[in-house]
């Protein structure tokens, strides 16, 4: 009677304890395929331009959030109204975590270029961390496109027009026209999304 | 006895199925350096050639390099630097392609039409556990313009992570404030929202 039982016990030990490692092996797996991400990386989906994201901050879009990759010294200096600073050395780290991998917020990231803004995305990316984006052109381009827009030569098409004087107002946004007007409108911002969120569910 | 036999072989099946299933199939193309190491070699920035060293190599018709040009055949074909081989950003994977990519002879410099394109590229290479690739940060056009046709290089331009401007000076003739009180202003607004809402959307559902 007792022998008879002991293979089976046994078996379903040496099963238990190969479990026990599986789970181990599948935390290596949530990573993104090197394919997915060859895929994703040779789509446009994550590039947002710098006038869309001029466009969603000055409607005070309630998803953006904008992450500055650049070191902290650089950040300091200067830095897009509203963003946050994790510096893409420290994107590891535990406590960056909860921005880097969420599903509330649009992130996106910007430096001076697009390339280290695209690494950062690509380390998201390789841990499977979604709704992560990035600012195409980075702040090189905010400056050309956003804050001196080039004014388009005499026989451009009206639309050429059109964007320049949409893109002049932006740099009066956001370079701030009068000396108050960038204070007043970087700090009441997170407030009004904050109220918003909260009707729409008790709409729900 | 026999029942042992036959349980011996049941578990040794229904292990090797499980070990089976858990065991990528293509080790090819799974990633060999840890996420940490990979970060750490983007913030080395030691796999890029500068311009000053690219137009070294062409002009010395170096031959312990090797140019990679990733844009599409087309592309390739109305130019590209002497003696660059094409392979195409989005096949980089392909297997036929490893014998080039991951070799001991020759260091292959990978060039695009962008800085973003070759970084990415080689990046993930790199992540793949490929050797003896570096990248460089112009295009195409910067090399035809700057190296190829003219010696025009200037360490500054093949960057594209390079400040091209000083963004406080910009912002001060604008007319804003100093940067120093914009920061300290947007830095604790931005702390509240990310939390409160996270809790708002389960509060809601």
């Amino acid at each position: 009677m007792n022998k008879k039982y002991i293979f089976p016990v046994i078996i379903l030990l040496l099963l238990g304890a190969i479990l026990l490692l599986i789970p181990h092996k599948d935390n290596s797996q949530k990573e993104l395929s090197a394919e997915q991400l060859l895929l994703e990386m040779n789509g446009i989906s994550r590039f947002f331009s710098t006038e869309k994201v001029a466009d969603m901050m000055i409607n005070k879009d309630p998803s953006l959030l904008l992450i500055d990759v650049r070191p902290q010294e650089k950040y300091k200096e200067f830095h897009l109204p509203g963003a946050i600073n994790i510096p893409i050395d420290s994107f590891l780290t535990e406590t960056w975590k909860p921005y880097l991998n969420q599903i509330a917020m649009n992130n996106i990231f910007y430096s001076n270029g697009t390339s280290l803004a695209d690494a950062a995305w690509m380390i998201c990316r390789r841990q499977n961390f979604n709704n992560n984006y990035v600012l195409e052109g980075g702040l090189n381009a905010w400056v050309e496109t956003v804050l001196k827009p080039e004014k388009p030569v005499t026989d451009n098409p009206s639309e050429e027009f059109n964007k320049y004087q949409q893109q002049k107002g932006a740099s009066i946004f956001f370079g701030g026209g009068d000396a108050g007007a960038e204070s007043n409108i970087t700090a009441p911002v997170p407030k009004v999304q904050v109220k918003k969120k909260k009707k729409v569910q008790g709409g729900c | 006895m026999r029942k042992q036999i036959h349980i011996l072989s049941v578990f040794i099946i229904c292990s090797s199925i499980l070990i089976g299933c858990t065991s990528n199939k293509n080790d090819d193309l799974n990633y060999k350096i840890s996420i940490n190491e990979s970060l750490g070699a983007i913030l080395k920035d030691s796999s890029r050639v500068s311009p000053e060293k690219m137009a070294d190599i062409i002009y010395n018709n170096n031959t312990q390099f090797r140019l990679i040009d990733i844009r599409n055949p087309n592309d390739y074909i109305k130019g590209h630097v002497p003696g660059a081989i094409n392979i195409p950003g989005h096949d980089i994977l392909n297997p036929q392609y490893k014998k080039y990519l991951n070799q001991d002879d020759v260091i292959n410099i990978l060039y695009c039409h962008s800085a973003m394109k070759a970084t990415e590229a080689w990046f993930l290479l790199f992540q793949l556990g490929y050797k003896n690739n570096l990248y460089f940060h112009g295009g195409y056009h910067y090399i035809k313009e700057n190296i190829l046709d003219a010696y025009k290089v200037n360490s500054s331009m093949g960057y594209d992570e390079k400040e091209k401007y000083d963004y406080n000076a910009i912002m001060k003739s604008l007319g804003a404030k100093s940067s120093g009180t914009s920061s300290s202003i947007s830095a604790p607004a931005l702390n509240a929202p990310i939390t409160k809402k996270k809790k708002a959307v389960q509060g809601g559902c």
